[in-house]
């Protein structure tokens, strides 16, 4: 699942300043599911700006939406006119989402209103963890389901780097070793042999550097 | 507390309607599925807890129009079945719609407005008993015109001649006779049908059905071509109690419904809806687990014996105010639970990591469902569900920010200031007449109160609002955990209150505008302490620019 998180208050504020109707548009999946940008977060935000912009004298309109998802032309379609009556929306979707709304409404100026942090999962109520980096060329299967790309510091593919400390990775110690538990695991597993195998350069070419990925599945296009 | 007379200082702050509900059961309670009247008891426990002791009554009125008797002369298989029975002992039920109906005859407020009469054919009703006037006060709020024919000079049917005032004071009989009659239905006393006037006499004034309600000592043979005559239960089976007598009268008044629109007279075969069956380990387990608190039946307490005896009064005084609060509160609150909104939920999982009570479950399809068996209705879940996916049965938050808005438009009127609003809970000593009559009478006009069934359903966005409604400063008044019934309701509004704190302080208003007490009793002198408190602070600071009801859509 993609996380997210609002952005720091007063950037979103300086965002916006020039603007006068605001639409602060949610999104009902991801980021509603990470507390970040649901129809809950729209209404505290909502609500903020207008207590925040009665301080400052400032008189604007601040109008609240959610949608089921950013990230799709159908569910856009039907909030074209609540669009129209915004000059600016205010998007608490993902970067996909910020991206669908400017793609289907040419003469729409949006602002995101999080940053799109990572693909991960909730570790416990309230923790959410990255775990995959979609370099499009998973190696999960060599390194006991853990992958080094997104867990090592360094995204080594031959590890460890010999500087964990106590399991702790020494660029982040907040964070596990990734190849430490890579190890424990493939001990568990008695597969410990994988490691002897050296695993030659990762071929990036399917990650994201050379401009935008796109898949085209035939059988079901319409 | 249990011997203490009743509070004379009881106020009524809630009107005698009943709120609407925000969801239909999916599961029955098992006193409600218990009840041979279908009495809606958990409904009116719940709202006994909340100090809505009119609300409380116009519930039981619907389904038992006779609740003085029914309050002391009912073998209450509602408490039989009482989950609360399987952890200690059951709530004290009977008792409870006792206390809600005698606080009712004490405030006597006014009798409720008739009935529109909607439909032309016109019911005759042959016996003022206990089925009879039930099956009036049913089929007059249907719209039918509706006479009721008692062959003594008052209404009351057996009830009246066999009870002696130390069970059943004639004053409270009379007062839910008048409450049946205000509704539109037309007493005829002292007339014999089968003597005065028979049942062809009837059909030839024009009454199209016929209802032989004369109990369990008359006996008459009913043949009327193109009248439609009913039955009731005391006639066909003898005497039994009051609440089946007034079940009968529900079941006669719909056949009558059913006879007069032409359809089939047998009741239709509904499919009745489970009922929550708690299971024993399963709550002492939560009790070992701290999640829930053991808690003593409150008993009856008695008059003096002198008082008593001097005039064949009844023995019983009745619960006073506060026993009444805190047995209510013992309601485990079956079938009123959190309820998932299939169309609504994404399957975040939330509810199912956060809820005390492990109620929420991952279902062999992947989808999210609610144990109510396992549920007490906290409402923790339904404020922490961020897909706005689970609703309660008593409890609608998009109220709350009309509420909240109306008592800040009545706080700013009073030109006084700083505005101040107060989210506090509605349980407990919160719930009670002197609360209540501080609230009503001495809270400074610029401070107003909006009540919330534990204020762990207070949400981040609800605070929020009430600053964008135009509050100086709001404050959460709560009960500390030791006296609220639900686990960790105080952890989560103190979490939402911080982070609404953070907010407030990054858009430079102030975090010291917001603040949060759980207060223990003797709650009125701390409350007032603490506005006093809240009150001084919000001065201190500076007043919000630009104050003012602001644009909000």
């Amino acid at each position: 699942m993609i996380i997210g998180q609002q952005k720091p208050l007063d950037e979103i504020r300086r965002s916006i300043a020039d603007y006068k109707r605001v639409l602060v548009l949610g999104c009902g999946t991801c980021v509603t599911i990470c507390f970040a940008g649901g129809e809950k977060e729209v209404a505290i935000l909502a609500s903020t700006l207008r207590t925040a912009d009665r301080m400052d004298g400032k008189e604007r309109v601040i109008m609240e939406h959610t949608v089921k998802r950013q990230c799709e032309w159908e569910f856009l379609d039907e909030i074209a006119d609540r669009v129209k009556e915004a000059d600016v929306v205010l998007s608490l979707a993902c970067g996909i989402g910020v991206q669908a709304l400017a793609e289907r409404f040419a003469l729409l100026y949006v602002v995101p209103g999080l940053n799109t942090s990572f693909m991960g999962m909730p570790q416990e109520a309230g923790v959410w963890v990255e775990q995959c980096v979609a370099c499009g060329d998973c190696i999960l299967g060599l390194t006991a389901g853990i992958c080094p790309i997104a867990r090592c510091a360094k995204s080594l593919l031959n590890g460890p780097c010999g500087g964990s400390q106590g399991g702790r990775c020494e660029i982040s110690p907040e964070s596990p070793c990734a190849w430490q538990l890579i190890y424990e695991r493939l001990s568990a597993l008695g597969m410990l042999d994988r490691l002897e195998e050296i695993q030659p350069p990762k071929d990036w070419s399917r990650s994201n550097t050379g401009g935008p990925r796109k898949i085209v599945r035939e059988e079901v296009k319409t | 507390m249990g011997t203490d007379q009743k509070n004379e200082k009881m106020v009524n702050v809630y009107s005698r309607e009943t709120a609407p509900l925000a969801v239909d059961r999916k599961m029955q309670p098992p006193c409600e599925a218990a009840c041979p009247a279908g009495i809606k008891v958990q409904d009116y426990i719940s709202l006994i807890a909340q100090g809505r002791y009119l609300e409380a009554i116009a519930v039981i009125r619907e389904r038992m129009p006779f609740p003085s008797v029914c309050g002391r002369l009912c073998y209450h298989p509602c408490e039989l079945e009482c989950n609360r029975g399987l952890l200690d002992e059951p709530v004290a039920i009977m008792y409870l719609k006792r206390f809600a109906a005698d606080y009712e005859f004490e405030t006597h407020p006014p009798l409720p407005p008739p009935m529109e009469i909607t439909k032309p054919e016109r019911v005759a009703i042959i016996g003022a008993g206990l089925s009879g006037l039930t099956a009036a006060q049913d089929l007059v709020k249907m719209g039918y015109p509706v006479t009721v024919f008692e062959a003594s000079p008052f209404p009351g049917g057996t009830l009246r001649w066999l009870m002696f005032p130390y069970r059943l004071p004639a004053a409270l009989l009379d007062w839910d006779v008048q409450n049946i009659l205000a509704l539109g239905v037309e007493l005829k006393t002292d007339i014999t049908v089968g003597k005065d006037l028979s049942l062809e006499d009837l059909k030839v004034q024009g009454y199209k059905a016929i209802f032989i309600a004369t109990g369990a000592d008359k006996s008459r043979s009913s043949s009327v071509p193109s009248a439609g005559i009913i039955a009731e239960g005391d006639l066909i089976f003898g005497t039994v109690w009051a609440v089946h007598t007034v079940g009968a009268g529900h079941q006669a008044a719909m056949s009558i419904e059913r006879y007069l629109r032409g359809e089939p007279l047998a009741p239709p075969n509904t499919i009745a809806l489970p009922v929550v069956r708690r299971d024993r380990a399963d709550l002492q387990e939560k009790v070992l687990g701290g999640e829930l608190r053991l808690r003593q039946r409150a008993e009856m307490p008695l008059w003096e014996p002198l008082e008593t005896t001097l005039g064949f009064m009844e023995m019983e005084s009745g619960f006073c105010e506060e026993a009444a609060v805190r047995e209510a509160l013992r309601c485990l609150n079956c079938g009123a639970g959190a309820q998932c909104l299939e169309e609504k939920c994404i399957a975040c999982l939330t509810c199912v990591r956060i809820c005390p009570y492990g109620a929420p479950m991952i279902t062999p399809d992947g989808s999210v469902a609610i144990r109510l068996e396992q549920c007490l209705a906290c409402g923790i879940c339904a404020s922490e569900c961020p897909a706005k996916a689970i609703a309660l049965r008593s409890y609608r938050g998009e109220e709350v920010i009309q509420r909240i808005d109306a008592a800040l438009a009545e706080a700013s009127r009073s030109g006084s200031a700083p505005v101040i609003l107060g989210l506090c809970c509605s349980y407990g000593p919160y719930a009670m007449g002197e609360f209540n009559e501080f609230l009503g009478t001495k809270l400074p006009p610029n401070i107003r109160v909006v009540k919330i069934p534990c204020v762990a359903k207070i949400e981040t966005n609800h605070l929020l609002k009430a600053f964008e409604l135009g509050a100086d400063g709001v404050f959460v008044a709560g009960c500390g955990q030791e006296d609220c019934p639900y686990h960790k309701s105080s952890l989560w509004i103190e979490r939402r209150v911080e982070a609404t704190k953070k907010i407030l302080t990054e858009i430079g208003l102030g975090a010291e505008r917001l603040q949060i007490y759980l207060l223990s009793e003797p709650l009125t002198p701390q409350f007032v302490e603490k506005i006093a408190e809240i009150t001084e602070r919000v001065k201190e600071l500076h007043p919000i620019p630009g104050k003012g009801r602001s644009v909000a859509q």
